[in-house]
């Protein structure tokens, strides 16, 4: 299994057509022309005219994930709201920045979103199918189309496997080209990570590289199968500040190339400025605000939002004379959340009567930008 | 006179594949109630020049020397139980990096704040638990907190009992080594804020050591950038964010990406050297924009009055 030469590699005639295209979507759930997917009905524009669901290539619709704790033997199981009602949609190409702190649910809605959960509720459609319950045997071209880049490069390549068997292996599983042309795609796949020369990295084990470096091999084995939505958990919050821009840079730079959708999990709302379009913050497991990036962080509209930027600096020397927004207590519980808006224990700005009994609503209040929040104009 | 004063300090390591030069010729004076913060990237140095000034060193050592004056009086001169009784924890005390991952998970964390009590002191055990509540109060944590074990606490409220351990002594020194790096951002604040409030009541000394420049910020008096074992720039906060002198600080600012504005951040092309083989010259040089002849040559000294930068451009420029 050597890789071939750079000058083979970069034949077009070799590529493209040998690809057997393998594990399609059924034909009966692509129709031809585009059709609701929940309620069957033609589509025209953002979203159903009937039904009200938007089209994108994803789309998340109320979406929940419980998750069962059972405390005694013949108790009912009490159930942890990880996420508790998130609609989304990720358009073709766009980034989309889910922010929040340790135990919002941000990182169980990336791995619902691609299925490797099952929803509990809501609905979740991908590119006009409906995958909320599809099983996992019937899943097998959406994972070829999403992937994930996990947060840990230390923990998620397999030691005990060379570069080019790591960034082979999906192409195994899927059962794509010949062992000639999988040489290839892994060259290509190196060099688009800018691990080269290609011939050098592919021999190497996961030990010889630097964290930086495995997580460029973990973007690339991401890139393998040519997706078109990659939910990237983290991917930089284990490296180094100088090597964290590079790697975003490196995830930008392979947007623009190949169009694809982003899910970036992150707890850093600077990052998720620059290299994303558009942002929702997380709290106790739902989507307090959501909108574009130049919006939602130019002008935070929900309290928890406004606290949270304010607890991150920028280098400025005259930090030192501020008092930083604090807010009391901790996050919630998820499995007793608390009564009306989840925040209102914390909010500097609850009105007791309003707050602790209402469940705010995602209201659309600048173009664009949703805020569930009673008190935010 | 400054409060602690360090001069060309040195540490390196011994391994198999040579001596790591991780602290080479650090010089810098923390002046009383002032914070002086380190920053770096990872493997610059920074914790090792903490374990230097403390003495707190791990058995391949393979160099130690400089001299390191607290209030004047040579700390080097003294013997390692001088050291233990008159120096460590007692005048200068420290947070480590995770430290509140190193609480133990059998005894109350009241007892383990007052263990240093007893240890150094020889106080009695009503005595030390009555002055261990009161710096648990001190952090902003109620009395209670004292009887409850370290798996009952979450993750803001153990790394207050550490700041606490740290401060049971009164030392006049603390040091922070990225004490907040594993907490959450709104966590981090609440610390930030704690560690405002006793530098101000208790008219504390910090060393503050850091990857990030943005949090560097909320502390510090004097920022000292740290690239390779070496000290390249050391001045005032007032001046250094605002107009670094030295290429890799400004490189290294430029990497931050700003929450509150459009400039789109940089990376920093190349990596850090090796340690064991640092490059000839600046250390920097293969690195950085501006490099010519001489840097590749010859050591740069400190140029500049109080922004104090290590860069032969700085001698160009007069």
């Amino acid at each position: 299994m050597e890789p071939t030469p750079p000058d083979e590699a970069r034949d077009p005639t070799l590529s493209a057509e040998v690809i057997p295209e393998v594990s399609q979507p059924p034909a009966e759930i692509a129709p031809e022309g585009p059709k609701c997917a929940r309620c069957g009905a033609a589509l025209e524009g953002p979203a159903c005219a009937n039904c009200g669901l938007p089209t994108g290539v994803l789309v998340l619709d109320q979406m929940q994930k419980y998750f069962d704790v059972r405390q005694r033997l013949f108790r009912p199981a009490l159930h942890v709201k990880a996420v508790d009602g998130v609609s989304l949609v990720i358009q073709k190409g766009e980034t989309i920045a889910i922010v929040g702190e340790s135990g919002c649910g941000k990182t169980t809605l990336g791995r619902t979103a691609i299925r490797l959960l099952e929803p509990t509720g809501g609905g979740l459609y991908y590119d006009g199918r409906d995958i909320t319950h599809l099983k996992m045997k019937e899943l097998l071209w959406l994972r070829r189309k999403s992937q994930i880049v996990p947060q840990d490069p230390y923990a998620s390549v397999n030691p005990a496997f060379t570069i080019f068997k790591i960034l082979e292996e999906p192409l195994l599983v899927h059962h794509i080209g010949a062992p000639k042309e999988r040489a290839e795609r892994v060259q290509t796949a190196l060099e688009s990570v800018q691990l080269t020369p290609p011939e050098i990295f592919a021999h190497k084990f996961p030990h010889m590289l630097s964290g930086g470096q495995r997580q460029r091999v973990a973007v690339a084995r991401s890139l393998m199968l040519e997706p078109e939505l990659i939910v990237a958990d983290e991917p930089v919050s284990m490296l180094d500040a100088s090597v964290r821009i590079s790697i975003l840079e490196l995830l930008k730079k392979i947007q623009l190339e190949y169009g694809v959708s982003f899910i970036y999990i992150t707890h850093d709302l600077a990052t998720a400025r620059h290299f994303s379009n558009r942002v929702g913050i997380m709290y106790a497991g739902k989507m307090v605000e959501h909108g574009p990036v130049g919006s939602v962080l130019v002008e935070p509209l929900h309290p928890y939002t406004q606290a949270l930027m304010d607890a991150i600096p920028d280098p400025d020397p005259n930090n030192r004379y501020r008092k930083i927004t604090s807010l009391p207590g901790e996050p919630p519980s998820l499995v007793n959340p608390p009564s009306g808006c989840n925040f209102h224990p914390r909010c500097p700005i609850a009105k007791l009567g309003l707050c602790d009994v209402e469940v705010p609503l995602l209201r659309e209040l600048r173009p664009g930008h949703f805020v569930a929040c009673h008190l935010a104009e | 006179m400054p409060l602690l004063s360090v001069k060309d300090l040195v540490l390196h390591y011994r391994t198999r594949r040579g001596s790591v030069h991780a602290v080479d010729g650090v010089s810098f004076d923390l002046e009383r109630g002032q914070t002086v913060a380190l920053v770096g990237e990872s493997g610059c140095g920074k914790t090792s020049t903490a374990s230097a000034i403390l003495r707190m060193l791990p058995r391949n050592v393979a160099k130690y020397e400089g001299t390191v004056e607290l209030d004047g009086k040579n700390l080097m001169d003294l013997d390692d139980e001088e050291f233990r009784q008159q120096v460590r924890w007692r005048a200068v005390s420290i947070v480590f990096q995770g430290a509140m991952n190193a609480l133990s998970p059998m005894i109350p964390v009241g007892q383990q704040v007052a263990e240093p009590l007893i240890v150094h002191l020889g106080a009695k055990r009503e005595e030390a638990a009555a002055r261990a509540e009161e710096a648990i109060r001190g952090v902003g944590l109620p009395e209670f907190t004292m009887k409850r074990y370290a798996h009952e606490l979450s993750g803001g409220m153990k790394q207050r009992v550490v700041i606490a351990m740290a401060l049971v002594m009164k030392p006049s020194i603390v040091i922070l080594d990225e004490p907040t790096s594993a907490l959450d951002v709104m966590t981090q604040a609440n610390i930030m804020n704690l560690l405002k409030k006793l530098k101000e009541e208790e008219s504390l000394s910090y060393i503050f050591i850091t990857h990030d420049l943005g949090l560097s910020s909320e502390l510090a008096d004097v920022v000292g950038i740290m690239y390779a074992g070496e000290l390249v720039e050391f001045g005032p906060a007032e001046m250094v964010f605002p107009n670094p002198q030295h290429p890799y600080t400004q490189l290294l600012l430029h990497s931050v990406p700003r929450l509150r504005s459009d400039e789109k951040p940089d990376s920093i092309p190349g990596t850090t050297p090796d340690l064991v083989a640092p490059p000839k010259g600046c250390r920097f040089h293969p690195r950085c924009p501006y490099v010519f002849d001489k840097c590749k040559v010859e050591g740069p000294i400190f140029f500049g009055e109080v922004d104090r930068a290590r860069c032969w451009l700085l001698e160009k420029a007069g």
